[in-house]
């Protein structure tokens, strides 16, 4: 792989890349590191896929992607739930079934705004605050007077909802 | 299993919420990268030459150093014997085909096409035979041949090297040396490496130079795991049997391949094709279907027949082969029946034709399409799934083919079709009735007209092999009763010249054994051969996909996958000592 080469690579893909680590459970600046060694290691090898076959390149990346971060969690060993391949394995599949499937995501993300807009008024809020206005679970417990484990099983009864929500649509999308 | 699917699912939403609702920033990692990739020393501690970034004062070094080598500088040139379909030579100069009659230099790599492959021979005879996809770089040294092989596989007859200067090849999980031998190289998915030896010794050790140094002689082999680990084993003893003549690997995988439903056909011009599917492969680019062609030499290296890549862009995994070779026509091409699709429930059907004994293919050829309630998942004729079709007297074949929509709806049907390839007629009435879920038929022949007929289908119910009988060409079929003693899973049948019926499946559910039975008549069955046994422990002794053929020799080949279809094993049997009841 030519220098030219590595920078498109990189310039494509790297925002799916970190993505990915950060739903894999990483967090920011180790997947910064993690994902800066995604694309050495691409660099390095002997066997990436065809360029043009862009599929094939990200599900490379992504693989790649969920080797270095066991491994980080390996020598970390600080995380609380217990990482290893088969939970990763879950991880991706999980990610391609409901999220790129045959593409980038995209429709994923169009349903998800589409289910954002039907969800009740007090959910909403819910999210607004904690994703658009960055208030900890903390400080929304203190706001809504709620205890601080309400509010976490409030966030993600409407994440759960939600996700079941857009799969019904990706379903209907793909049956009409 | 669930609450963890939950899990991810909410971290997945979180995530989209985060950055739809959030104003979280996406970093930029390009300039690390980049920085990080120029300060990069290069894997391994020996002097490695990579083609993608020598720079160009290495280039002129090298050219300095190669150039003043004097009398080793021939010595240590390969010449261009043999090319089919396209190779291309990466040196100093940048990338130029390969043509026969080309010499290539230390300092140069030889890759070749997804479809192409190359050979090469040294001035000592030292013989290279380069699969598809495969990147061989010749490396510069004083006086010994030195290659690393990057990618794909590597067949090597290797003549008595001078002392003190064996050949040796690095992958990136082993370096092998040899003094003078056969044997076969090959780096697979995640660069997992394995080394077959035929003849001789090769030493090996792994690349991190750590642990000991292995020898590996004739019917041994090395793999070397993603993880590193170097283990050494032995191949299956030559099986005791008179009637077994050989036994001979076809092609061999590292671990992680997977190569299924090998298929195996006499062309008219007497040389046997192999060939497989590739079809779970984690690296895309070796997915497709292969074949292999056997000379004196042994089996060819593999070539990629097709890539299963489709006009979407899309490279979709391609399923059981079929070869078959039909002779009441004169002139009729090789047919290499497959499936291109993400699974069985939608695969499509194609085929190719070869006129030259499966040296060149012909383009692909989707089957026609067919609005047929029975085929609605597919659109098109599926052809032979798994088992040769049968040549009817006129020429037309008889293709047995079955449907898998989901695991309790299996059903066989029968194509019939007179040009082989683009007039095909559909046949869904007068089957066996499909109490056990039935797929992948093979036919036996009761009478030299071929109106009485048999089939011998897979059951998805119980795995066992049933049998139903016909006496009008297969327009009617009695209802299917079980074959005794059962045999299991894949199966395939043959009516034998001499008329004797032979049958081969798996002896056991857990798909330890190959066994073949052999009968008179098609109704009483005994058994006449076994490869393994049901004691065998997995999940690497695992044998499956036993497929027959008989050439006009009178020899029964016999192509199955073996060590959890990481290797595709030939065997060739003699069918005049095979007596039932062994």
């Amino acid at each position: 792989m030519t220098d030219q080469e590595l920078a498109s690579i990189v310039a494509e893909h790297q925002a799916e890349v970190l993505r990915y680590l950060w739903y894999l459970g990483a967090d920011r600046s180790t997947s910064e590191d993690l994902a800066q060694e995604v694309f050495l290691a691409a660099y390095r090898a002997v066997r990436f896929p065809d360029l043009d076959e862009p599929h094939a390149c990200r599900s490379w990346l992504r693989r790649t992607a969920r080797n270095l971060f066991l491994k980080h969690c390996r020598q970390l060993r600080t995380r609380r739930e217990q990482v290893d391949s088969a939970y990763l394995e879950q991880a991706e599949a999980v990610w391609v079934e409901e999220f790129v499937r045959d593409g980038d995501g995209y429709d994923a993300i169009e349903a998800l705004r589409r289910c954002l807009d039907g969800l009740p008024d007090r959910q909403r809020r819910l999210l607004d605050l904690h994703y658009g206005d960055g208030l900890t679970r903390q400080q929304l417990a203190e706001r809504l007077s709620q205890s601080v484990d309400g509010v976490k099983t409030a966030l993600r009864r409407v994440r759960l909802e939600l996700a079941g929500c857009v799969q019904r649509r990706l379903r209907r999308e793909a049956s009409a | 299993m669930s609450d963890r699917r939950d899990d991810h699912r909410d971290r997945l939403i979180d995530l989209l919420l985060r950055l739809e609702l959030g104003s979280q920033e996406m970093p930029d990692v390009l300039d690390g990268v980049l920085a990080a990739a120029r300060r990069q020393p290069r894997r391994t501690s020996r002097p490695v030459l990579r083609w993608a970034s020598m720079s160009v004062a290495a280039a002129a070094l090298l050219a300095l150093w190669v150039g003043v080598r004097g009398e080793d500088e021939g010595a240590l040139r390969a010449a261009v014997v043999g090319i089919d379909e396209g190779a291309v030579r990466v040196g100093e100069g940048g990338e130029s085909p390969l043509r026969v009659g080309d010499r290539v230099a230390p300092g140069e790599t030889v890759r070749t096409a997804s479809d192409g492959t190359a050979t090469l021979r040294y001035p000592d005879g030292t013989t290279l035979a380069l699969a598809s996809r495969t990147a061989l770089a010749l490396e510069p040294h004083a006086r010994a041949k030195r290659l690393r092989l990057a990618a794909g596989e590597l067949r090597a007859s290797v003549a008595e090297q001078p002392a003190g200067a064996p050949l040796a090849i690095d992958t990136p999980r082993l370096t092998a040396t040899v003094v003078g031998t056969r044997f076969a190289l090959s780096v697979g998915d995640g660069e997992a490496v394995r080394l077959d030896v035929d003849e001789g010794r090769v030493r090996v050790q792994a690349a991190s130079g750590d642990g000991p140094e292995l020898a590996i002689g004739a019917d041994e082999f090395a793999q070397a795991a993603t993880d590193g680990t170097l283990v050494k084993q032995t191949r299956a003893q030559r099986h005791p049997h008179p009637a077994v003549l050989a036994e001979e690997i076809v092609a061999a995988v590292p671990p992680g391949g997977d190569m299924r439903t090998p298929t195996v056909a006499q062309a008219a011009d007497g040389t046997l094709v192999a060939a497989w599917g590739a079809t779970r492969s984690e690296a895309t680019v070796a997915r497709g279907v292969w074949i292999a062609r056997r000379s004196d030499d042994g089996w060819s290296p593999p070539r990629q027949v097709d890539d299963g890549l489709l006009a979407t862009g899309e490279r979709q995994p391609c399923w059981a082969p079929v070869l078959f070779q039909p002779r009441v026509r004169p002139d009729a091409p090789l047919l290499l029946y497959y499936r291109i699709g993400p699974d069985p429930s939608s695969w499509q059907g194609a085929v190719r034709t070869s006129s030259d004994g499966g040296r060149t293919w012909s383009g692909r050829r989707w089957l026609p399409a067919s609005d047929d309630p029975h085929l609605r998942g597919y659109g098109r004729f599926i052809g032979p799934t798994k088992n040769r079709p049968l040549e009817l007297p006129d020429g037309s074949l008889l293709i047995g083919s079955s449907v898998e929509y989901d695991r309790f709806d299996w059903r066989i049907h029968l194509e019939r079709t007179g040009d082989h390839v683009a007039d095909f007629a559909l046949q869904t009435q007068g089957l066996p009735p499909a109490t056990a879920a039935f797929i992948q038929p093979a036919f036996l022949v009761h009478s030299p007209d071929r109106r009485r007929l048999q089939m011998i289908v897979r059951s998805f119910f119980n795995g066992r092999a049933y049998t139903s009988f016909s006496t009008d060409t297969g327009r009617t079929w009695s209802p299917a009763t079980p074959v005794d003693p059962p045999i299991f899973s894949a199966i395939d049948a043959l009516t034998l010249d001499d008329g004797r019926h032979l049958l081969v499946g798996n002896g056991e559910p857990e798909r330890r054994s190959i066994v073949v039975l052999i009968g008179p008549d098609g109704r009483s069955w005994r058994r006449a051969l076994a490869f393994g046994s049901a004691a065998d422990p997995g999940p690497d002794s695992e044998r499956d996909y036993p497929s027959l053929a008989q050439d006009a020799g009178g020899s029964v080949h016999l192509v199955f996958t073996h060590l959890h279809r990481q290797a595709i094993k030939h065997v060739v049997i003699d069918p005049s000592r095979l007596t039932p009841g062994r």
